[in-house]
């Protein structure tokens, strides 16, 4: 069982919504607008903006990059205390509570996807109600990063084991995938050949970000379809 | 003042030992103004860091993108400047190089306290610090175990190792200089100072037996101490060079952090042997000579690091590769060519001139401290100048230290300081019998 | 009965020493005056120091890891070169304290209390040199040019 993602660029419009459903399934912090100046944005996902072309030809271009879950993941080894490693079923873990903070997995990270509590960070009244009880509120001087939603993963299978099955394709859905409107994004096992993922992995259009790095990431990107068509 | 330096010929026995000894019987207002500023600078400093703890990293400059900056910055030229002892005690002695005798313990005593200095970077840069002995591999019920694959692991190892051996190192030569001490000032001491160098000399005679096993354990610790010494900044580069970022991932980091450790070294000893020749009127014994043969050592290394130097840009440069060309282009022409022009400035092109044809103290004073800060700013570029330009170009950012890191840096310095004053007023700065064996040979 | 002859300097000792070289003699001084060459474990108690330590760090960084059962997902949890790593650095710190504590045992040195008195000891670390030798080689001391005491 691998957990994996297949997010399809033709589709994502950039609206952002992944990033805000995160944020709230996640308890990730607003850092405000001085330390978002400082470069101290906290999003696990976040959708990076690429333009192409010269004006009146220009093309934005949208890609949500997250944590790839790679399976030779460079973060891994690096750090000290093994707070980050990778589980059975294939998700690159972070342990909040062996975090020491020495930050050297985020600098080891090629994809520059993990972030860290620079303040201990609170919510005022009432927002500290809208907090998900499921997921640990970090204090300050600890790395975190994108789960795929870990605390969803394991209710889907305790429930499963409950009702003495395995998880449904389909049954786990992070908050990001759960919320792009555009449902750009598909999440599932890569390793069951027929579940949605592993079928649209396999598309002609697939591409893996900077996979010549060798760090075998499991975060598979559709290539957007560009209409050359003419106005007929 | 130098002018009137008796010749190391003239210097009696007694003379010698008075000289040697009088920094520690002897204590004027410059030592006390000396503690009274340092200290402060050092009491400012804790009250950053603790401010730092309490609030969090957040009061530093770091950032997303620049998840390392200047205390990383200090760990290494630290860990580096601790090079010196080793090379002057260690490669001299082996090679029997007659000049090292007076010189040997100011350098040792640089290692020790760098190597103090260095690390407690590394704590000051965790997030969270209190549990900073989860490096440790210490026995748990909760099957938690360090991960010896970390790069950090292994500088935890070899720092270790490396401090508790020049520990040693700096003791062992120093045991019949402290029975010195013991016998010839112990009267004019305080007796807490006398029952300090009682301690530490244990049961020293200066039997025939015991020298012959103290020269014997010497000579066994300068071959291991050497070796190690290498391993140590080769594994502090294998923490950059064990990763993939562009113009880290390089496989002459290690040879490179080395040669420029030996680099910063040579110049942090110069500069302590002129401050202490001069405060602690020490002309006889430390000669321009001694200046003389280090700068010489100290040019070797410059061209040494700028052919590496040289050698990593060129490759990087002719081969065009996007994200490494992205950050030698931040060096070269972007936002780190101040800094990295300033350092070329710093580690070459004021030096050379002053080294290449003739060496006297206060030129080489010059080209150390010009030296000194061409290699620290050589560490921050290397940290920071990838760092700023990650694989990932959306999240470019700049990075600038905060006054939390600047305080803490100054309050580190000030600390060396402080170290190294108090080491020169408990013990014998010169080592007195390798003096006077030289002399009598 | 001992005595103990004081020299001014190594020069005007070093005749009397190699005059008392077959009587049981001891000499005291502030540098090293050619010393002898004894027979010691310094350089056998480093190197097997050096091995057990090497031997330590090989447990630390392979056994305690086999038997921690720690997920990685299929990356090796033992590789080599971390191993060496550790191996040598534990080695190098092993063989050094071997090194001290074979030093400070071999040379009687556990111990804090000198053993000649205190003004005698002010006068070897300005250069003089003590020996001290049995009631018998009184007179060869005496023509060296000594200042003799009883102890």
């Amino acid at each position: 069982m691998r957990w994996g993602m297949v997010i399809d660029l033709d589709r994502c419009n950039g609206c952002e919504a992944c990033v805000v459903a995160c944020r709230a399934e996640n308890n990730i912090p607003t850092v405000g607008p001085e330390d978002c100046e400082k470069g101290r944005m906290m999003s696990w996902i976040r959708i990076e903006r690429y333009f192409e072309g010269e004006f009146p030809n220009v093309k934005a271009r949208f890609m949500p990059v997250l944590c790839q879950h790679c399976e030779k993941a460079p973060c891994e080894p690096v750090c000290p205390v093994y707070a980050t490693y990778h589980n059975h079923e294939g998700l690159n873990v972070q342990v909040y509570n062996r975090c020491i903070g020495t930050r050297f997995c985020a600098n080891a990270c090629p994809y520059t996807v993990r972030s860290f509590n620079w303040f201990d960070y609170h919510w005022d009244a009432p927002l500290d109600r809208q907090l998900n009880p499921e997921v640990t509120q970090r204090s300050r001087g600890m790395v975190e990063k994108c789960t795929f939603c870990v605390q969803r993963i394991k209710n889907a299978g305790i429930e499963a084991k409950d009702e003495k099955r395995a998880v449904k394709d389909g049954e786990v859905q992070p908050a990001c995938v759960q919320s792009c409107p555009a449902e750009a994004m598909v999440f599932g096992d890569l390793d069951d050949p027929t579940s949605r993922v592993a079928r649209q992995s396999r598309s002609g259009r697939a591409f893996k970000l900077m996979d010549d790095l060798g760090t075998e990431p499991k975060v598979i990107y559709l290539k957007p379809v560009d209409w050359k068509g003419t106005e007929e | 003042m130098s002018a009137a330096a008796p010749s190391v010929e003239t210097l009696s026995s007694s003379r010698v030992t008075e000289d040697l000894l009088r920094p520690i019987v002897e204590t004027t207002w410059r030592f006390w103004a000396a503690i009274s500023v340092l200290g402060t600078i050092m009491a400012w400093a804790m009250f950053c860091w603790g401010y730092q703890i309490v609030e969090g990293l957040g009061v530093t400059g770091y950032n997303r993108t620049s998840m390392w900056g200047s205390y990383e910055t200090n760990f290494v030229f630290w860990v580096g400047i601790s090079h010196a002892g080793t090379l002057i005690s260690a490669i001299l002695r082996v090679t029997g190089a007659s000049w090292r005798r007076p010189i040997t313990r100011a350098a040792e005593a640089i290692t020790v306290f760098a190597l103090m200095i260095g690390p407690m970077f590394v704590m000051i840069h965790l997030g969270r610090v209190w549990l900073f002995y989860w490096v440790i591999p210490f026995p748990n019920l909760r099957d938690l175990w360090p991960n010896f694959r970390s790069p950090l692991l292994w500088d935890f190892t070899c720092i270790n190792s490396y401090l508790l051996g020049s520990i040693t190192y700096l003791y062992l030569p120093m045991i019949p200089d402290i029975a010195a001490v013991r016998d010839a000032a112990g009267t004019r001491l305080a007796p807490w100072r006398r029952w300090i160098y009682r301690l530490l000399a244990m049961g020293w005679e200066g039997t025939p037996r015991q020298w012959a096993l103290l020269e014997r354990a010497i000579s066994i610790m300068c071959v291991i101490i050497m070796p190690l010494a290498v391993s140590v900044h080769t594994v502090v580069s294998w923490v950059f060079s064990m990763t993939m970022n562009p113009m880290w991932h390089s496989t002459i980091f290690g040879p490179y952090f080395v040669v420029g450790a030996i680099f910063s070294g040579i110049a942090a000893v110069l500069v302590a042997l002129f401050v202490i020749r001069k405060l602690l009127n020490l002309e006889a014994y430390i000669r321009p000579e001694h200046f003389d043969k280090l700068g010489l050592l100290l040019i070797t290394f410059c061209l040494l690091w700028g052919y590496f130097t040289f050698a990593e840009h060129l490759t990087v440069w002719y081969n065009k590769e996007v994200s490494e060309t992205a950050v030698l282009l931040g060096r070269l022409s972007g936002p780190m060519a101040p800094l990295f022009w300033t350092m070329i400035t710093c580690c070459l092109l004021i030096p050379l001139p002053l080294l290449i044809l003739k060496r006297t103290p206060f030129g080489t004073l010059v080209a150390s401290l010009s030296v000194l800060v061409g290699m620290w700013l050589e560490r921050y570029i290397i940290v920071v100048g990838t760092l700023t330009r990650p694989r990932m170009q959306f999240v470019w950012h700049s990075y600038t230290p905060s006054w939390v890191e600047l305080s803490i840096m100054a309050g580190s310095f000030a600390y060396f300081a402080f170290l190294y004053l108090m080491f020169a007023k408990f013990f014998p700065i010169v080592s007195i019998w390798e003096f006077k064996e030289g002399q009598r040979q | 009965m001992k005595l103990l002859a004081v020299f001014p300097d190594p020069e005007s000792a070093r005749p009397a020493i190699q005059a008392l070289a077959d009587v049981e003699h001891e000499v005291y001084s502030a540098e090293p005056l050619h010393p002898p060459h004894v027979s010691s474990n310094l350089l056998g108690a480093t190197v097997l120091g050096g091995l057990l330590g090497g031997l330590g760090g090989g447990v630390l960084a392979v056994f305690t890891f086999k038997t921690m059962h720690l997920e990685t997902g299929g990356m090796a949890i033992v590789t080599y070169p971390p191993t060496g790593i550790v191996i040598f650095a534990v080695a190098a710190l092993s063989a050094i304290g071997t090194a001290l504590a074979t030093l400070l045992w071999e040379g009687d040195m556990l111990h804090f209390r000198p053993s000649l008195p205190a003004d005698i000891r002010m006068e070897i670390a300005n250069g003089a040199v003590a020996v001290s030798a049995p009631e018998e080689s009184r007179d060869v001391l005496e023509r060296a040019g000594a200042r003799i005491r009883s102890l």
